[in-house]
């Protein structure tokens, strides 16, 4: 049967004001790995779920072997020969290795109450193919012998691999990988491209949804770029790699200068003991038996822009949650003008002045646009100046004021960021850490951005910007760190290492990495 | 996880107490700890492998009486045929339930509390079926082919029969297909949903086959007691059931056992604390609650960790060691 | 029947319902602020009841000091409840479930503490109001009838101007919408989550001194009016206010005009059957949220 396996006309699937996906065409022939990438919020796990019917699409079509899948439910499309994994790998965490495998089985498969009361002939039977093929499955992903442990105490890189074996048991026709290689060090990633060649070999056609770049290029035959919800580019690794407008998708396009406001001067050296605002010293944060961090050194003096940016996955909210006490650390030290942040709540870090402008702007949904600064004025420091801090929020961004009485959920991406901006600053902060400001926001709303964060600044606030996009952070940034799974592996001041073609290789993978003798981690390099 | 010794060695536990115990008032207790054992375990099927929250199992379990009392009173039925209608009566009932299997958990059980209140409030008030608020009374004894099990010990084998006919059952249906799909729905739906299973599908089977489970424990309880009226059957009796499923472990059948020997049991015993007895049976609850898979269940498996601290990691299927955070 | 008798009727369901609210107004802050299904908030009204009427024993007081002194005695339990068992329990961090399960026990223990306090008679408020009827265009209106709706709704927009103006209330409502983001903000969640419990009881002990001078106040008086308050507050929405105000009004107004019209011995089914029709119409209840799942 010729035609591809998978076609998408003009799909698309908004919500509410944002808009994930914008009218994507794109077709996946059968036999392939279609590679799946783009910049965090570039709509690709939405995508994966408008396939998988998860999301229902606001508009256009999806085709499965020609025919179009419309309401089909999500079970359907697993019953047809769709399958998928999940990015925060969503596991049947109390059941064994060898269960989860075999719930992967039930749309083929048929005993129901009477004939499991019975135990028929046919039941014990199916029962008996059931768990053959579950176990010759995890024998194909590498799990072999680790069926009867419990699917929640598997190692990370195993619950991943299971949820992939999970998907693959059925013999599916299609198959959706989200983030398979999130979390997994250099050999196991390298074990990962080998499967999926595997599961190719076994004529699966696989959609890969991916950000670990060496990966991608190494397993797809043929990648799609995604940004703001629409396709950025479509070829072979190898076109995609030079593609200059998927360069600039990641690492962010070169901002006029008009935006960049600092009159700070790029220094790069590591600030004295005595000017430090935030100072931090072998930090090691775990997630379960996940590492995190693995022994962070980074300081902040005080009336400084300091970037931190690194690949997705690298650490860096994970350091924004740990100097903001949401996640406590198993080891290391943080300090606030020398003082232990230890032991404290994340409210006392707030009256401290230690004020976070989460990641995805995290805005209180129901409440109005009046009553979001008002809880921003919370700490008892802020609520004496609260009223004015108010109305100069309302003279700086005129559009907030327009909307004064709006719940914060009907505000577009750009003013949700613009509104968390302005709730922080409600705290009247000494420390200000900001988590990916500019994430799925467009080119023209990231220079806004940039002018508010270099107002701030003027103002007087420290400011730590975390940030995917290294253009933007290090050119307002007087010094930046490159953190890499966990670990800072370059610093310096922001010209130099906007110009440092290793920050380029930290993101897209370009180094050669399986010949690196740690796999790829080194040494912290000072560029002055 | 029993071997097979354990088990004959716990069924000749059962077996023997009404010898051991031979003062008829606690062979009616027994006889009504099994009959909850029962009913635990068809709840134990829905909250503890399905992960539904339904406080309306007492509907069912009435239905289940009624329907037998009324077939063997009125009718002339034989008991066993009464018996499987009951089930039956009770697990056609459960259809009504359908359109509300798929509401979120907190509203699908307030949803089945107000099914149970209307269930409730119709056997208080169609007195014509039901003898209203005076209840059936002479309510025949079982006799299945001639054989009239009349005494409180005899009763005790028909009750204690069904009860591991029933445990059997749900061991099986728990390690089958049907089974492992109830489990995928309780801990993660998108993925059972991905993985083929018709979620809403599965959780009306799941109604049925506990419907019917509490359908059959009615009949035994009508056939007992010899008397029903409706205020057995009203939604404390739910509460009872869950707090027995709860108490016993969630997710394990010979929790659910325990819990209900307990529930039954516990307040027995207190009777002699007289008021504070009720007290100390909440206090009990509130303990048990301490403990993260809940119930003697998961302090038999904390202790059990313990002890087997020094032997090599072994797999255990009902409970999970060592999860991440 | 006359249109004075429907009026009384119409005001009798509106008072009613008022007092369903009140508690409904508490089991949705709570499930909107930590997801747990309160099945102690009826008792907690209980105890509220016996506190006013204790204090009655005592002393000749005015309704509204009576009242106040309800509302102290259904907080105080709430707070003491949440303090020793409930952080607890969330601070050993046990599934949800097991929670649930808890405020059963709790119910247990309140109703027969209070069984043992009180004894199982129930017990009747004295007269507190006057004897006849207050004239309004030509008819009589029991004059309790009309107090309690009107403190009823004084209460209930008290308690929408504190969420809505103050800066506790709007710091509380962020907590139950986001608690990490509120907790970057330097809102302690622990603290919000407990005044959500006192809060409740608060609301859920006015409830209890207006129906138990309404009817009268037995240890097990918590128990269907508990049951009936969750029905109300899923029929408005599990999680939102205005919806536990509306669904606790609705609620009574049904069951009192059913009562009257269709069939007195139905009344609570007609509640129930309700329920289940609006759920299957709207899922989340008539006022639709969005936001954190249930």
């Amino acid at each position: 049967m010729t035609g591809p396996l998978l076609g998408t006309e003009q799909l698309a699937c908004r919500f509410g004001g944002l808009v994930a996906v914008g009218g994507v065409d794109m077709s996946v022939q059968r036999g392939d790995v279609q590679g799946l990438i783009g910049p965090n919020g570039a709509g690709k796990t939405t995508f994966l779920n408008l396939i998988s019917g998860h999301v229902r699409p606001t508009g256009g079509a999806i085709f499965f072997e020609g025919s179009n899948l419309e309401a089909l439910p999500p079970q359907r499309r697993a019953a047809i020969g769709i399958r998928r994994t999940f990015q925060n790998l969503r596991l049947f965490r109390e059941m064994t290795a060898l269960e989860n495998v075999m719930v992967g089985l039930h749309a083929g498969t048929e005993s129901e109450i009477f004939h499991s009361l019975l135990r028929s002939r046919k039941q014990r039977r199916e029962e008996r193919e059931t768990a053959q093929a579950s176990r010759a499955a995890l024998d194909f992903v590498g799990l072999a012998g680790c069926e009867n442990l419990v699917a929640g105490a598997l190692p990370y890189g195993h619950q991943r691999l299971l949820e992939i074996a999970r998907a693959f048991v059925a013999k599916p026709k299609l198959m959706l990988l989200d983030e398979p290689a999130a979390g997994l060090n250099g050999a196991e990633a390298g074990q990962l491209v080998g499967l999926i060649r595997r599961i190719q070999a076994a004529g699966v056609t696989v959609i890969l949804v991916e950000h670990h770049m060496e990966v991608v290029m190494r397993a797809c035959d043929r990648i799609v770029v995604l940004n703001y919800g629409k396709k950025l580019a479509d070829g072979s690794p190898a076109d995609i790699r030079d593609h200059s407008g998927v360069i600039e998708a990641y690492l962010g396009a070169r901002l006029p200068a008009s935006a960049k406001q600092t009159d700070v001067k790029p220094t790069g050296a590591p600030c004295s003991q005595k000017s430090a605002m935030l100072r931090i010293s072998g930090l090691h944060v775990k997630y379960g038996q996940i590492p995190a961090l693995r022994g962070l050194d980074m300081d902040v003096g005080a009336g400084e822009i300091v970037a931190l940016i690194g690949a997705n996955g690298a650490g860096k909210s994970t350091t924004l949650k740990a100097i903001s006490g949401l996640v406590s650390p198993s080891a290391g030290t943080l300090e606030l003008k020398g003082r232990s942040l230890a032991g404290l709540a994340p409210e006392q870090r707030v009256e401290l002045g230690i004020v976070q402008v989460p990641e995805g702007r995290r805005i209180f949904p129901r409440l109005t646009v009046d009553e979001n600064l008002l809880v921003g004025a919370y700490p008892a420091r802020a609520r004496a100046d609260e009223r004015q801090a108010r109305e100069r929020a309302y003279t700086l961004f005129p559009r907030l004021a327009e909307r004064r009485r709006q719940a914060g959920a009907s505000l577009s991406g750009g003013e949700q960021q613009m509104l968390a901006f302005a709730r922080a600053m409600m705290a009247q902060p000494l420390l200000l850490l900001l988590d990916e400001p500019s994430l799925g926001l467009a080119p023209i709303l990231v220079e806004e951005v940039a002018a508010a964060i270099s107002r701030f600044h003027r103002d007087g606030a420290t400011i730590l910007l975390v940030e995917q996009n290294a253009e933007l952070a290090l050119s307002l940034a007087s010094r930046g760190f490159v953190i890499e799974t966990g670990r800072i592996v370059l610093t310096g001041s922001g010209p130099n290492l906007l110009k440092n073609p290793e920050v380029w290789a930290s993101y897209l993978g370009q180094g050669d990495w399986e010949a690196a003798p740690d796999n790829g981690r080194r040494e912290p390099a000072s560029m002055n | 996880m029993k071997s097979v010794v354990a088990r004959v060695l716990v069924l000749s536990a059962f077996v023997a107490a009404p010898f051991v115990q031979t003062n008829h008032y606690w062979q009616h207790v027994f006889c009504v700890a099994l009959i909850g054992v029962v009913l635990a375990l068809g709840m134990q099927l829905l909250l503890g492998m399905a992960g539904l929250l339904s406080l309306g199992q007492a509907a069912f379990y009435g239905i289940g009486a009624y329907v037998s009392a009324a077939l063997t009173l009125y009718f002339g039925a034989p008991f066993l045929v009464a018996f499987i209608l009951a089930g039956v009566a009770a697990a056609i009932c459960s259809l009504l339930l359908v359109p509300i299997v798929r509401l979120p958990g907190s509203s699908l059980a307030v949803a089945t509390l107000g099914f149970n209140i209307i269930i409730y409030l119709v056997l208080l008030n169609e007195d014509w079926a039901t003898g209203g608020s005076f209840g059936i009374m002479n309510v025949p004894a079982p006799r299945i082919f001639g054989f009239a099990f009349a005494g409180e010990r005899a009763m005790y084998f028909l009750c204690l029969f069904v009860a591991v006919v029933v445990y059997l059952g749900m061991e099986r249906l728990v390690h089958s297909r049907f089974g492992r799909a109830l489990r995928a729905i309780s801990q993660d739906e998108d993925a059972a949903r991905a993985s083929g299973i018709s979620v809403n599908l599965y959780k009306s089977k799941c109604f049925l086959v506990a419907a019917f489970t509490a359908g059959i424990a009615g009949s035994l309880y009508a056939h007992q007691a010899r008397y029903i009226n409706p205020y057995d059957f009203s939604f404390t009796k739910s509460i009872e059931i869950l707090i027995m499923v709860v108490v016993g472990g969630l997710g394990s059948m010979p929790g659910a056992v325990v819990g209900a020997l307990i529930v039954v049991l516990a307040p027995e015993y207190l009777r002699s604390s007289g008021e504070l007895r009720l007290i100390l049976f909440g206090a009990l609850v509130v303990v048990l609650m301490g403990f993260s898979r809940g119930g003697v269940a998961g302090l038999v498996s904390v202790l059990g960790q313990q002890l087997t601290r020094f032997r090599p990691l072994r797999a255990s299927k009902a409970t999970s060691s060592g999860e991440p955070q | 029947m006359s249109a004075q008798q429907f009026i009384q009727t119409v005001i009798g369901g509106l008072a009613i319902g008022c007092i369903y609210s009140l508690i409904a107004l508490g089991i949705s802050m709570i499930i909107r602020a930590t997801e747990i299904l309160h099945f102690a908030q009826g008792e907690i009204m209980m105890i509220g009841a016996m506190t006013g009427l204790s204090a009655l024993w005592m002393a000749d007081l005015p309704f509204v000091l009576v009242l106040a002194i309800g509302m102290i005695g259904g907080g105080v339990a709430a707070l003491a409840i949440e303090l020793s068992v409930y952080r607890t329990l969330r601070s050993l961090r046990v599934p949800l479930i097991n929670i649930v399960v808890s405020t059963l026990g709790i119910s247990l223990i309140l109703q027969n503490v209070a069984r043992l306090v009180w004894g199982s008679e129930p017990l009747r408020y004295p007269n507190l109001f006057a004897k006849h009827g207050i004239e309004v265009h030509g008819f009589a209106i029991s004059p309790q009838l009309i107090w309690i709706v009107v403190l009823g709704f004084a209460m209930m927009v008290l308690l929408q101007l504190f969420f809505r103006h103050t800066r506790l209330g709007v710091a509380m409502q962020a907590a139950a919408q986001d608690p990490a983001a509120a907790q970057l903000m330097g809102i302690s969640v622990k603290t919000t989550t407990t005044l959500t419990f006192l809060i409740a009881g608060v609301m859920a002990g006015a409830a209890g001194v207006l129906l138990g001078s309404l009817f009268f106040a037995s240890f097990n008086m918590g128990f269907l009016i508990g049951i009936k308050a969750f029905v109300a507050a899923t029929i408005g929405g599990l999680g939102s206010l205005t919806g536990a105000m509306l669904g606790g009004l609705i609620f009574g107004l049904v069951e009192t005009l059913a009562g009257t019209f269709i069939s007195t011995a139905y009344k609570d089914a007609i509640g129930m059957a309700l329920l289940i029709a609006i759920l299957l119409l709207a899922p989340s209840g008539i006022l639709v949220r969005v936001g954190r799942k249930i």
